[in-house]
C-alpha cells in the first residue's frame, strides 16, 4: 500500500471512532443508539471473521458456532456465579479458547472446500444439541431470564463497551498484522510449503488464528446477549453465519477496518429494512451475487483504489485461490 | 422387523445418493462448493407438488422437477458462473447467493407453512413385510436410486461424454492439451446436478412435506455424506450413502434421540482416520481448480 493511503489511515480510524461514539449521543434518539449498539456488536463479530477470510484463507460456514457458544457460555456462567456482565463475558470467551483450539485442530485436518462443510457440520450439531438439551439451555425458546448486572444492563453503558470493545479489537489485529504473528499468518495463507520450509507449521498458524477468531466471536455472543437479553438457538443457525460472511467479503478480505464497518452497515440496514420488507434473504442472496461481480475488493479495496490509483486490490477470490490446497503451483505448465 | 429397518435404511440411502451425486460431480468438475443445489432442491420439491396437485401422476411430475431444477441450473452456469472461472471463493459466495434468492422466492410465492404432499396412486399404497406395512414409495425410492446409480457408472465408464468428464476431473490443464473443451462440460455437468437436486427435492415431498427451509434443512446430511465419500468420487458418494442411510435407520430404530448424532460421530471418525473420504483421492493430487 502507498505511504500517502497509509498516512491517511490513522486520523480516518479516529474520525471514524468518534463519529461512531458521537452520533446517538448528539442524536440523542433511542432507537438509533438500539440500532447503532446491536450494529457495534456485529461489527466485532465481522471482525471476528475477517480473522477466518483474510487471515487464514478458509471459509468457515460455521462461524455462527463461536458466537452462539460465547452467548450460552456468558448466558450459563451469568446465572451460576454473581459475576458482573461485562467480566463474566470476557471469562466466557476465554474459557472457550481451549475448546475451539481442539475443534479447529480437528477440523483442519481439512482444507477448503472441506472444511468450510465440516465447520458446517459441526456448528448445525451444536445448535442441535443446544436445541436438545433443554434443561440447560431452554431449548428451542432459548435461555430468558439471564441476570445481566448494570454494568451493561443500561442501553448507553453497553453502546460503549461494544465500541471500546471494537475498537481496541481493530487496532490489536491491525497491530498484529505487522508483526511476526501476522507475517507468519500471512506466509502460511500465501505458501503453505514455502512457510513449511522455514519451520512454520500451517496447522498451527492457522489453529491459533482461529481460535483468536473464536474468540472475538464469542466476546461478540455475550454481548449480544446483553443486547437481547436472552440466549436463543437460532444464534447457532447457518443464517448467523452466512450474514458474517457477507459482512466480512463486503468489508474485503484483506480489510479488518473494511469487516467492522460492513458488519455495522450490513446490521443497521438488516434492522432498518425488516420493518418494511420481510424478504430479508432475497436481498442477501442479491448482495452476495453483485458484490463478487462488482466489488471483489470490497469496501477495502474499494478505499485502496480511491486512495491510491495505483493500488492494486487484493480479491477474496484471489486470496482463497493462493491458499488453494489443490490448487497446483509452480510448474511447468504456467 | 429388522428387514423393515434395514429396507429404510437403503431407502434413506437411496435419497442421499441421488441427493449428494450431483453435489459430488459438480464438485469433481469445477472445484465448486455447489450451495444452489440446496435452491435446486427446493425448486424441484415444489416443482413436483405443484405437478402432484395438478393429478399428473408420479412420473410426470417428477421429471418435472427435475427439469425445472436443470434449467435453473443451465441459467445460473451460463449466467452467473461461467464468469468466474478460476475464482474458487468467487465461486462458492455465488452459489451460496443463488440458494438464498431460490429459497427466499419459493417462500415469497408459496409462503412458510408447510404443504401437503398429494398422496395418490403409488405413494399412499403400501406392503407387507414381515407382518409390518412397508410404503411402496420407500422401494420405489431404492429402485431410483439404483438406476441412477447405474446410469451415472455407466455414463462415466462408456461414453465419450463420460471420458471427457473423467479426464476433466482428473486434470483440466490435461484434459484442455488434449483438445477437450472443458468449457461446454462444465455446462452439462452442472446442468445434471441440478436436475439430481430437482429429483432428489421430488422425493422429499412424500416423506417429509413441503416447505421452503427444506434445502437448507438436508444441506446437512449432504454434506456429511460427501464429506464421509470423498468429493468428487460417485463410489464413494454410494458407499457413504449406504453407510449414513444404514446407521441412521439402525441407531434411529434402537436410539431414536441418537439418530442424527451417529452421523455426526461418522463424519468425525472418518475424518480423523482418513480425511481424504472413504474413496476420496488423497489432496494434492488433483488438478481441478486450475484456471
Amino acid at each position: 500500500m502507498p505511504r500517502s493511503a497509509r498516512a491517511l489511515r490513522a486520523p480516518l480510524l479516529a474520525l471514524l471512532c468518534i463519529a461512531l461514539f458521537g452520533w446517538p449521543w448528539v442524536t440523542g434518539t433511542p432507537g438509533l443508539l438500539n440500532l447503532l449498539t446491536g450494529g457495534v456488536i456485529w461489527g466485532l463479530f465481522a471482525l471476528s471473521y475477517h480473522l477466518v477470510l483474510g487471515w487464514t484463507g478458509e471459509i468457515s460456514f460455521g462461524h455462527s458456532l463461536w458466537f452462539g457458544a460465547g452467548m450460552y457460555g456468558t448466558a450459563l456462567l451469568l446465572q451460576a456465579t454473581r459475576v458482573d456482565a461485562l467480566p463474566g463475558i470476557l471469562l466466557a470467551a476465554v474459557a472457550l479458547v481451549p475448546l475451539a483450539l481442539l475443534v479447529h485442530l480437528l477440523s483442519l485436518r481439512l482444507r477448503g472446500p472441506y472444511f468450510a462443510m465440516i465447520t458446517f457440520a459441526l456448528a448445525e450439531f451444536a445448535g442441535l444439541l443446544v436445541q436438545n438439551a433443554t434443561s440447560l439451555t431452554g431449548g428451542t425458546n432459548g435461555l430468558t431470564g439471564v441476570p445481566i448486572s448494570p454494568d451493561l444492563a443500561a442501553p448507553g453503558t453497553l453502546y460503549l463497551s461494544a465500541s471500546l470493545l471494537l475498537i481496541a479489537a481493530v487496532a490489536a489485529v491491525l497491530w498484529l498484522r505487522g508483526t511476526r504473528v501476522g507475517l507468519v499468518a500471512r506466509a502460511v495463507r500465501d505458501n503453505p510449503t514455502r512457510a513449511a520450509l522455514f519451520g512454520h507449521s500451517e496447522v498451527w498458524a492457522k489453529t491459533l488464528t482461529l481460535g483468536g477468531a473464536s474468540l472475538l466471536a464469542a466476546i461478540a455472543g455475550g454481548l449480544f446477549l446483553c443486547y437481547q437479553g436472552m440466549a436463543f438457538p437460532a444464534a447457532f443457525g447457518s443464517d448467523t453465519s452466512f450474514t458474517v460472511l457477507l459482512m466480512a467479503t463486503i468489508g474485503g478480505a484483506d480489510s479488518a477496518w473494511g469487516a467492522a464497518v460492513a458488519g455495522i452497515g450490513l446490521y443497521a440496514l438488516e434492522n432498518s429494512l425488516t420493518a418494511t420488507t420481510s424478504h430479508w434473504g432475497l436481498l442477501l442472496g442479491v448482495v452476495y451475487i453483485a458484490v463478487v461481480r462488482f466489488l471483489p475488493g470490497g469496501l477495502g479495496g474499494l478505499w485502496r483504489r480511491v486512495g491510491a490509483s495505483r493500488g492494486r486490490a487484493v480479491t477474496t477470490g484471489a486470496i482463497l485461490e493462493s491458499s488453494d490446497q489443490s490448487a497446483p503451483r509452480g510448474g511447468l505448465l504456467r | 422387523m429388522i428387514l423393515n429397518v434395514l429396507l429404510s435404511g437403503l431407502s434413506l440411502a437411496a435419497f442421499y445418493f441421488i441427493l449428494s451425486a450431483g453435489l459430488s460431480l459438480v464438485f469433481g468438475i469445477m472445484g465448486v462448493l455447489n450451495f444452489a443445489s440446496a435452491g435446486y432442491f427446493v425448486a424441484g420439491l415444489y416443482a413436483a407438488w405443484f405437478g402432484l396437485g395438478h393429478g399428473w401422476g408420479i412420473l410426470p411430475a417428477f421429471i418435472f422437477a427435475a427439469v425445472v431444477g436443470g434449467v435453473l441450473a443451465l441459467l445460473v452456469e451460463v449466467s452467473l458462473l461461467r464468469p468466474l472461472y478460476g475464482n474458487v471463493g468467487g465461486q462458492i459466495l455465488t452459489t451460496l447467493g443463488v440458494m438464498l434468492i431460490l429459497d427466499e422466492a419459493v417462500n415469497w410465492v408459496f409462503g412458510p407453512q408447510i404443504q401437503q404432499e398429494q398422496m395418490t396412486g403409488l405413494l399412499s399404497q403400501t406392503v407387507m413385510f414381515g407382518g409390518m406395512p412397508f410404503p411402496v414409495f420407500r422401494l420405489l425410492l431404492i429402485a431410483v436410486g439404483v438406476l441412477i446409480f447405474l446410469l451415472l457408472a455407466l455414463a462415466l465408464r462408456y461414453t465419450g461424454l463420460g471420458l471427457r468428464v473423467r479426464a476433466g476431473v482428473d486434470s483440466q490443464t490435461l484434459a484442455e492439451l488434449a483438445g477437450v473443451r472443458v468449457a461446454p462440460l462444465r455446462s452439462i455437468v452442472y446442468a445434471l446436478g441440478g436436475m439430481l437436486a430437482g429429483l432428489a427435492g421430488a422425493l422429499y415431498g412424500p416423506f417429509s412435506g413441503v416447505y421452503p427451509s427444506a434445502g437448507l434443512d438436508t444441506l446437512l446430511l449432504t454434506f456429511i455424506v460427501v464429506v464421509v465419500g470423498g468429493l468428487g468420487s460417485i463410489p464413494g458418494t454410494l458407499a457413504a450413502s449406504l453407510v449414513i442411510g444404514l446407521a441412521e435407520a439402525l441407531v434411529g430404530f434402537f436410539v431414536p434421540s441418537l439418530a442424527l448424532t451417529v452421523n455426526v460421530l461418522v463424519m468425525i471418525l472418518v475424518l480423523l482416520l482418513r480425511p481424504q473420504g472413504l474413496l476420496g483421492k488423497p489432496p494434492g493430487r488433483r488438478d481441478t481448480h486450475a484456471a
